[in-house]
């Protein structure tokens, strides 16, 4: 699929942001599932808005696709 | 005659790339009616101003309905900043979306969304679903007009655009639900396992002209994963309903479990022995239901995940419940103390089964459709006062 704003083949950083923030939280969900760790809605909920603002953050600095 | 939404531009006649040709050719068609918003009717983003422009409304209705919804849950907020990010400007002399604008309307929209949350804080759960609602039609509504409006009057490339919007939309809800299904299941660790390979997936691709299209699957795994591990729901012990109802302690027992549905427990029969008496009680969905009788002195500590506690005379709801009630009490008294564990939901303990109830009104407590007169306030821990 052609874009407008990156090369197909150049580097997306907003993807590569996306990519680390997704991890981030997905480590995080893990070691609550391994009782690593106790997640509470007062930590999810800034966790998931933090990780949906920093995609929506790096997308607009990145430039629309 | 031009129609009302004919570009007739009295105020660009100087416009440097279209000087003035008298041989110009003739106008076509009207271009498509789109909503923008805009840049000379405006107090904040334009986004009023483009409303009424593009309803033939004064824009003043719509502020009025911002500002209206913004007092209430922050709704209006949040729509705000929604058609701000989504609808473009009609500013045709300014790029439409720089990079500096666009660091601003994100970053401010990004504060703004967390603030209106926060401002939410229980009523997220309780008082606001319907606002919820509306804000989640909202969004996707604008997402539908954003994937529509793009394409300057192509009409079956927008349908397109539309029919791709709702199937991503579709699959996403029945995603949701699948997720809550399997980490219900015992795969969460598994969906976890999931998301963090999507992420390294998405950084992967970025090294090969980005793969941003798999934010969508890592939010519906981590987003439905991430609540169902915040509320602390343990579906072990089955679904349904379950009433116990003993009579002497050696039928009552230690504790009582539940994954989904309603645990009742009468204890109004049982003559509880003096002294302590300990009783655990887990839930993962649904609602415990304690009848205890007027001569116990309850004691409790309980965990609620999104719900709320009431026994007897106090109670708490909202997010991340950590209810105690620790009331003096003195020997010789029938003690009982409760352990309560509750992913969503409720648990109650009360002397009248009249006086259980759904509903939680965090400034009134439980109760809230009951007068000081009928219901409010009869429940009292009266064993451990007359005790103390």
């Amino acid at each position: 699929m052609r874009s407008g704003g990156v090369s197909p083949r150049g580097f997306d950083p907003a993807s590569l942001v996306a990519g680390l923030v997704v991890c981030g939280l997905g480590t995080l969900l893990l070691l609550d599932q391994l009782e690593v760790l106790r997640l509470s809605f007062g930590y999810i909920a800034p966790a998931l808005l933090a990780t949906i603002g920093a995609i929506l953050l790096a997308a607009g600095l990145a430039g629309r696709r | 005659m031009s129609s009302p939404e004919t570009p007739h531009t009295p105020e660009t006649p100087q416009d440097p790339e279209q000087p003035s040709a008298p041989d110009s050719p003739p106008p076509g068609p009207p271009p498509a009616r789109k909503l923008t918003r805009a840049s000379s009717d405006k107090l904040l983003g334009g986004v009023a101003g483009g409303l009424g422009r593009y309803f033939s409304i004064d824009p003043i209705i719509f502020r009025i309905g911002f500002v209206v919804a913004a007092f209430v849950g922050g709704a209006g907020v949040l729509a705000y900043l929604a058609a701000w990010l989504l609808v473009g400007s009609d500013d045709p002399s300014a790029p439409p979306r720089s990079q500096v604008s666009r660091l601003l309307t994100i970053t401010g929209g990004a504060v703004l969304a967390v603030a209106a949350l926060a401002s939410l804080g229980p009523g997220l759960v309780f008082a606001g679903p319907p606002l919820l609602a509306l804000a989640i039609v909202g969004l996707i509504g604008l997402l539908i007009w954003r994937a529509a409006s793009g394409e300057n009057g192509d009409a079956s490339l927008a349908a397109r655009r539309i029919g791709l919007t709702l199937l991503v939309l579709a699959v996403a809800a029945i995603g949701f639900v699948a997720v809550a299904v399997g980490a219900a299941a015992g795969g969460g660790a598994i969906i976890a396992g999931l998301v963090i390979a999507t992420g390294v997936a998405l950084v992967a691709g970025a090294f090969m002209g980005g793969a941003r299209w798999l934010v969508v699957p890592a939010l519906v795994l981590a987003i439905p994963l991430g609540l169902w591990a915040a509320s602390g729901i343990d579906t072990e012990g089955g679904i349904g309903e379950r009433n116990y109802r003993p009579t002497t302690t050696a039928e009552l027992s230690d504790g009582y479990k539940l994954g989904m549905g309603r645990l009742a427990l009468d204890l109004r029969d049982l003559d509880l022995p003096a002294g302590r008496t300990d009783l655990q009680l887990d839930l993962g969905i649904g609602s415990i239901e304690v009848l205890v009788p007027e001569d116990v002195c309850v004691a409790s500590k309980a965990a609620v995940g999104a719900g709320f506690v009431r026994v007897l005379d106090r109670d708490s709801g909202g997010l991340d419940v950590d209810f105690r009630s620790s009331p003096v009490e003195r020997g010789g008294v029938k003690r009982l103390v409760i352990g309560g564990d509750v992913g969503i939901g409720a648990l109650q303990v009360v002397h009248d089964p009249s006086q259980l109830d759904d509903d939680y009104d965090r400034d009134r407590g439980p109760f809230n459709n009951r007068s000081a007169f009928n219901g409010f306030g009869t429940e009292r821990n009266t064993a451990c006062a007359a005790a103390a």
